[in-house]
């Protein structure tokens, strides 16, 4: 069983009504979707802080979950690591694809895509770099049995969205309620199964 | 982008739509997926309807509002005329469909 949950930092369903990627639309209209709701928090560490409930590293990675470039420090945490403030999106997409090939047959990877927002605060085209993303998403979702892309909050260009992202291959027991950044952590788990 | 949706609550609602000539309003729910989409389409399109004024109500918030609405599924666009319902949209739906329909509503 191979899993994967990746992060993309700044994406939100807006971008989607104005980029119209194709891969991610269609995977919108057919399987689980929902709503992260962060009004507070649009540190990295502090986001990741958050998500991984202060877990320490070592007890993530026998609980099944691999960290993939984390923005929890620079450069990122995890294998791989990476230097956020250099690194290309597609460098980093290409990476998130090996580290899916590489150990989501052991354990669920956890990889946080961040080069997008920061494409956005650099004012690079936001529907090229969604087109990117959409691309490799679709690579891995080729690999992979369970998957959720999620995002921790939203980011425009000029101000951050209160509310992401989340697609996935799993059920949440309440479809009526957005998903807070404390509840990630399980959702990773549950995809192993 | 600038904000031309106001946030209503149950209680503005009836005077919002009893006041305008034209009016769009959005019933939506902060964990629907679709409702995030629909906004920024509705967004996008407000700026070149001046004579259409647009608000949008939390359900879950209001959920008074969708049952006086009967309101069943999210997202729903309501349009009124002269305080009266004329057309329902309900789920995303394409820009160009969601013009035509704002061009029938002030036709």
């Amino acid at each position: 069983m191979r899993a994967v949950a990746v992060s993309i930092s700044g994406l939100s369903y807006s971008s989607f009504a104005d980029c119209n990627p194709r891969f991610l639309l269609n995977l919108f209209s057919s399987t689980y979707r929902g709503v992260v709701e962060n009004r507070e928090f649009f540190e990295p560490i502090k986001v990741w802080q958050i998500i991984l409930r202060r877990t320490p590293f070592e007890d993530l990675l026998s609980k099944g979950i691999q960290l993939s470039n984390i923005p929890l420090s620079n450069p990122t945490y995890g294998r791989p690591s990476t230097d956020m403030f250099k690194i290309s999106l597609k460098e980093e997409l290409e990476l998130l694809l090996k580290a899916v090939n590489d150990y989501s047959d052991k354990y669920v990877v956890l990889f946080s895509v961040n080069a997008y927002e920061r494409d956005l605060k650099n004012k690079k085209n936001a529907c090229e770099g969604l087109r990117l993303i959409d691309s490799y998403l679709e690579a891995v979702f080729e690999i992979v049995d369970n998957y959720a892309f999620f995002s921790p909050y939203g980011f425009d260009g000029t101000k951050y969205e209160p509310y992401g992202v989340y697609i996935s291959s799993m059920p949440r027991p309440s479809e009526e309620e957005t998903i807070k950044l404390d509840q990630i952590l399980d959702i990773v788990l549950s995809l192993k199964i | 982008m600038q904000e031309l949706i106001e946030c209503l609550s149950f209680e503005e609602l009836e005077e919002f739509i009893e006041s305008s000539e034209y009016a769009v309003v959005d019933f939506w729910a902060p964990w629907c997926a679709p409702c995030h989409i629909l906004h920024r389409i509705l967004q996008s399109v407000a700026p070149a309807y001046s004579k259409i004024n647009f608000g949008r109500i939390n359900t879950q918030n209001y959920p008074e509002a969708a049952e006086k609405y009967e309101i069943y599924g999210l997202p729903t666009l309501l349009l009124f005329r002269n305080g009266h319902v004329v057309d329902r949209i309900v789920g995303v739906v394409s820009k160009n469909y969601l013009v035509e329909s704002l061009n029938r509503l002030i036709q």
